[in-house]
């Protein structure tokens, strides 16, 4: 209702010269025009896919997380192929394309980057925070553990981009690997 | 709008707008009839529309009508059943208005009293100005919402916005 509907109404009965009773209207006016609450899920479901994608953006408070998430498991899956395994090009290609979307969508935050024909293994330094898991790095899953690559052919292909500006100093050391194939988590103290 | 088992792209989309256009102002008005949870009933109103919106006549004012159809109905459900069972709550200091109000209670207060003013009014004045201020009918929607006529709401709004004035005279004195 606008303010001429309201003198419309005032002068409907008579009180159009009011002017606190005009401002009171005004008040009970705004009472409609708040924050519309967030749907439901049953209202969700039967809303258009758009709305839905939107409110979801919109009202996600760990979008950057999903994001991330989504592009870690997608990276996962594509590593899982053997083909995708087999071809380090398809692999660097693959995580290239991930690193420039969460860049994009996560500018202040380090992303490994994976030169062309690079494995992307040796794209994350074990000195930095995120590779205190080394199985978590993107494409690993696709290995075997019968799997045995030198450490010396891996490690210094490394480029990186770490989000913490003094990690560029500290020295790289590829995570190690046990007799029985498996991976161990590098030792927090070799990066001082 | 015609529906395809009432899952069409067009009718998920009308619904859409629909929630977006009104929405807010539906909880508003559910607000300034004292429902207890507004944003819970305004889900349930927006539910029931869904299957009626194939049948829809009138264009933007018959969608807003039907829609404050369905909110006033869920309206005098709440007051009917709340005068059945009455409700108990638990002591909140909050609420105590014996103790003396803080200077941030007083500018909340403040910031509310068109909503109080409102609360304070009986059922169908406080119905037919919400009706005709907060979801914006005309004088005929209003009535048709109401079930009375057109002469009778007109006669409402005169009494319920002569109440008004009385009271807000009346604040005015005992602030001054």
């Amino acid at each position: 209702m606008t303010s001429v509907d309201i003198e419309e109404l005032l002068t409907q009965s008579g009180m159009e010269d009011d002017a606190r009773l005009h401002a009171l209207l005004s008040d009970i006016e705004a009472l409609g025009a708040g924050e519309a609450p967030a749907p439901s899920p049953e209202v969700l479901a039967l809303m258009a896919p758009a709305a839905r994608v939107q409110r979801a953006r919109v009202r996600s408070g760990h979008r950057k997380a999903i994001i991330i998430t989504l592009a870690v498991a997608a990276s996962l899956g594509l590593g899982a192929t053997a083909a995708a395994a087999a071809i380090p090009e398809v692999r660097s290609a693959a995580q290239n394309v991930v690193a420039v979307i969460v860049h994009a969508l996560v500018p202040d935050r380090g992303v490994p980057v994976a030169p062309s024909g690079a494995p992307s293994r040796s794209g994350i330094p074990a000195s930095t925070p995120h590779s205190s898991k080394p199985t978590d790095a993107p494409g690993r899953s696709g290995e075997t553990k019968s799997t045995s690559v030198p450490r010396s052919t891996v490690a210094p292909r490394a480029t990186t981009v770490p989000a913490n500006p003094h990690a560029t100093a500290a020295p790289t050391v590829p995570p190690a690997r046990n007799p029985q194939g498996g991976n161990v988590p590098p030792a927090r103290s070799h990066s001082h | 709008m015609a529906g395809n088992g009432g899952s069409t792209p067009d009718l998920r989309l009308s619904f859409t707008v629909a929630y977006q256009q009104h929405a807010a102002t539906v909880s508003g008005y559910l607000r300034s009839q004292g429902i207890e949870d507004p944003d819970a009933v305004t889900q349930d109103v927006f539910l029931a529309l869904y299957p009626r919106l194939a049948d829809i006549r009138g264009g933007v004012e018959g969608l807003r009508a039907l829609v404050f159809s369905i909110a006033h109905a869920r309206v005098v459900d709440h007051h009917r059943r709340r005068s059945r069972s009455p409700t108990f709550s638990e002591y909140d200091p909050e609420q105590d208005t014996r103790t003396t109000d803080s200077a941030e209670d007083t500018a909340l207060i403040a910031r509310s009293e068109a909503e109080e003013l409102l609360q304070s009014l009986p059922d169908d004045y406080r119905e037919v100005l919400a009706l005709r201020v907060i979801a914006d009918l005309s004088l005929e929607a209003t009535a048709q919402i109401m079930c009375k006529t057109t002469g009778a709401v007109k006669q409402l709004q005169r009494r319920a916005l002569t109440t008004l004035r009385t009271k807000l005279t009346r604040n005015g004195e005992s602030t001054s």
